[in-house]
């Protein structure tokens, strides 16, 4: 208290007099500055003044009476990020991590969008054809599907499960995009690729009971802790590298279209599909929403 | 305490430099210039800041008692009861390091004018175990920033939360009639829920005459009513070290909400008369085959004996034969699960409890399909949504579900975000409108 006062009162002081330096100079006049430059006594308070300014910028108080700063990890707000989630908590779902970063590192390497993907192929393959098959339908006729790519209406996921499949003509910016950010292009498929998966899954898998129970309980969203910027600017689970499923083909198709319109839309017809588009590019979290669907 | 807070270094260098300045040029206006950073520093340095007593701390936790996986709401709310205003309080909540927040934010800051009142909500989601909240900390700072005071304030209202498996199972204080816990057969018999009529035979009960229908046909028949049966059922607890996973960082693994299922399960059973039985695969137990295991019984004490069980196995580390392989011990888990079907008797109803992350509880039930046993799969969801990887665990765990299901199994599939009691009694409905089946649950009463 007693030091606080003193600052108070030596800054008030020094205060008050530049206030009367500046008022007599204004009343005397300015002297001419010397031409020969400042003198010595000049010289040595322009000096003073910049160590003591340095002096000032430079030390940091300490003691028990100074608070440190609110980032350092003295300070006793806060001791630790609170949000924080348990680091040794193992997580369920990783099997398919390592394929889809096993494709990525492929086309970081420098491997064509259609090789680096080899990786997911396979699991995905048995994936698919476990759940067909376990919905009713006869293997053969499934494998027949997959050569054919008839078993969904997305043709870059039909290419991604089976090599035979010719993927469909992409627009000259999607190439573009894919010949610059492969990885990011492997991604996306392999992402569009799962979402088939799970929706020919989803229609041949026969009803469980529970599976359409109604789900009132919000189920809370991702902390910070478990997201991830991608290079792409989305928001990513930090345990899995990937994209959302729902809406995703929607999307992908939704951009097709709109490489393909290219330079007939105008700037602010852009804008306004911009608004309208399918929000899936921060991921989807209908599942941990507020408002949980079924 | 109140402490300094070191804000106006570069205002003392700006004032120095400006008063040098202008007396090397004789420059009045850059000296009254210099006056200016000088007034920050003195604005700084006259502040003061201290942490009133009259500042009333309050949280609330709803619900304090909890099962695994409930999210849970925590308000904590500072009310400043002094006169004068307090220009910049900020407040940290004590939250145990064990939770995880998932929702809203356990910090805040506000000015607060006499009578204001800062409130806090944020989630945590409930996982087993005993929770004590450390008091929040409250940081105080002058008006000009050069001063802060900080202190820790010791809450009213609630300080722990406590997550049990039996939460909210019912009680076992009378024999109860839940829906859950009965089991009917298609026998008929006495009762209280119609299954057929008969012709009257001398000698039934007056009570169970139709007399509508002998209103209106003028013959004698007598109702019969769905027969209660009493059962025995032991539950399969799958506490592999696959199924010790949860759906992402700080929410319940599998296995405890597979016990919290279970228990809830059986408190309705054993209330509802049944015998009811567990089984631990996965964790070191001194039963045949290393199986954890509890015969078949009824009463208050086998309850107590088997939450026991279930709370040692969710803090069981998972078994030394299983540690140091990705998909742990298979010989061992399927020899575990096989030993299940020679210890439960031969018309003991088997209830497999897993996430199904792997095949290998599939090709349990199967097992115990072709012992010809009745039997179900209980399944908790811990897989992730929004995830390629976590979308094609969800496509394998479903094709499992429809395995277990085409094998005869009753496969119930317990989605994050359904209550369980609303998971049981939905399942047991639709069980209860399949045609055939001997022995099936719900329905009476």
């Amino acid at each position: 208290m007693r030091r606080r006062a003193v600052v108070v009162a030596v800054t008030v002081g020094i205060g008050l007099v530049l206030v009367a330096g500046g008022a007599v100079l204004a009343l005397i006049g300015a002297p001419q500055p010397p031409t020969d430059g400042p003198g010595a006594l000049g010289a040595l308070v322009v000096l003073l003044g910049s160590c003591l300014a340095g002096w000032k910028l430079w030390r940091r108080p300490d003691g028990p009476a100074v608070s440190p700063a609110p980032w350092s990890e003295a300070d006793d707000l806060v001791t630790g990020p609170l949000e924080a989630t348990p680091a040794d908590q193992r997580v369920s779902g990783t099997a398919m991590v390592e394929h889809v970063e096993a494709a990525a590192a492929l086309a970081r390497d420098g491997a064509p969008v259609a090789e680096s993907l080899d990786p997911v192929r396979e699991p995905l393959r048995a994936a698919l054809v476990d759940a067909l098959v376990r919905g009713g339908r006869d293997p053969d006729d499934v494998r027949d599907e997959l050569a054919a790519g008839t078993w969904t209406d997305d043709p870059v996921a039909a290419a991604v499960l089976d090599e035979a499949v010719t993927p469909p003509d992409r627009p000259p910016r999607a190439r573009i995009r894919a010949w610059l950010f492969p990885e990011k292009a492997v991604r996306r498929r392999a992402a569009r690729a799962m979402a088939a998966v799970g929706s020919a899954a989803d229609e041949a898998l026969p009803a469980v009971v529970g599976r359409r129970a109604p789900r009132p309980v919000p189920v809370v969203a991702p902390t910070v802790d478990d997201l991830r910027r991608a290079a792409d600017g989305s928001l990513q689970r930090s345990v899995d590298g990937s994209l959302a499923r729902r809406d995703f083909a929607a999307h992908e198709r939704y951009r097709a279209d709109e490489d393909r319109a290219g330079g007939e839309r105008d700037i602010d017809r852009r804008q306004t599909d911009e608004a309208e588009r399918p929000v899936d590019d921060v991921g989807d979290w209908s599942d941990v929403g507020t408002e949980v669907s079924d | 305490m109140a402490r300094r807070r070191p804000r106006w270094r570069g205002a003392v260098a700006a004032a120095v430099a400006l008063a040098g300045a202008g007396l090397w040029q004789g420059d009045g206006t850059l000296l009254l210039a210099a006056t200016l950073p000088l007034g920050y520093l003195a604005y700084g340095a006259a502040s003061t800041a201290a942490v009133p007593d009259s500042l009333v701390v309050a949280r609330a936790i709803e619900p304090s008692t909890a099962p695994p996986g409930r999210p849970i709401s925590v308000t904590l709310t500072v009310r400043n009861e002094s006169g004068r205003t307090l220009s910049d309080v900020r407040v940290v909540e004590g939250v145990p390091a064990d939770l995880a927040v998932l929702d809203g934010s356990p910090r805040g800051g506000a000015t607060l004018a006499a009578g204001e009142t800062l409130t806090l909500d944020y989630a945590v989601v409930a996982r087993r175990g005993e929770y004590d909240f450390d008091p929040p900390r409250i940081r105080v700072r002058g008006t000009g920033g050069g001063a802060v005071a900080t202190a820790a304030r010791s809450p009213g209202g609630d300080e722990r939360l406590v997550c049990r498996l039996d939460a909210d199972a019912p009680p076992l204080a009378d024999r109860g009639s839940d829906r859950v816990g009965q089991l009917t057969t298609d026998e008929p018999g006495d009762g209280s829920a119609f299954h057929s009529t008969r012709e009257y035979r001398r000698g039934d009960d007056a009570g169970r005459i139709d007399w509508r229908g002998y209103a209106k046909r003028g013959t004698l028949a007598t109702v019969n009513y769905e027969r209660r049966v009493s059962t025995a059922v032991v539950f399969v607890l799958d506490a592999r070290r696959p199924s010790r996973v949860a759906a992402g960082p700080g929410r319940p693994s599998a296995v405890e909400l597979g016990a919290y299922a279970t228990t809830r399960a059986l408190a309705s059973l054993l209330r509802a008369g049944h015998r009811v039985g567990v089984a631990v695969v996965g964790v070191d137990g001194d039963g045949p085959a290393g199986l954890v295991w509890l015969e078949p019984d009824d009463g208050r004490d086998h309850r107590a004996r088997a939450l026991s069980l279930l709370e040692s196995a969710v803090d069981a580390t998972e078994s030394e034969r299983d540690e140091g392989t990705e998909w742990g011990g298979a010989g061992d888990a399927e020899r575990q699960f096989r030993e299940v079907l020679d210890l439960a008797g031969p018309r003991t109803q088997l209830v497999a409890v897993s996430p199904l992350l792997d095949d290998e509880p599939v090709r349990a039930v199967e097992t115990w399909a072709r012992a010809d046993r009745p039997r179900t799969v209980l399944s908790p969801d811990v897989t992730a949504a929004n995830t390629v990887s976590g979308q094609y665990e969800q496509v394998r765990r479903r094709t499992r579900l429809a395995r277990c299901q085409s094998g005869g199994a009753r496969a119930i599939d317990w989605r994050r975000g359904t209550p369980l009691a609303l998971i049981l009694d939905y399942a047991f409905a639709v069980e209860a409108r399949r045609p055939g089946g001997r022995v099936r649950p719900g329905g009476g009463g």
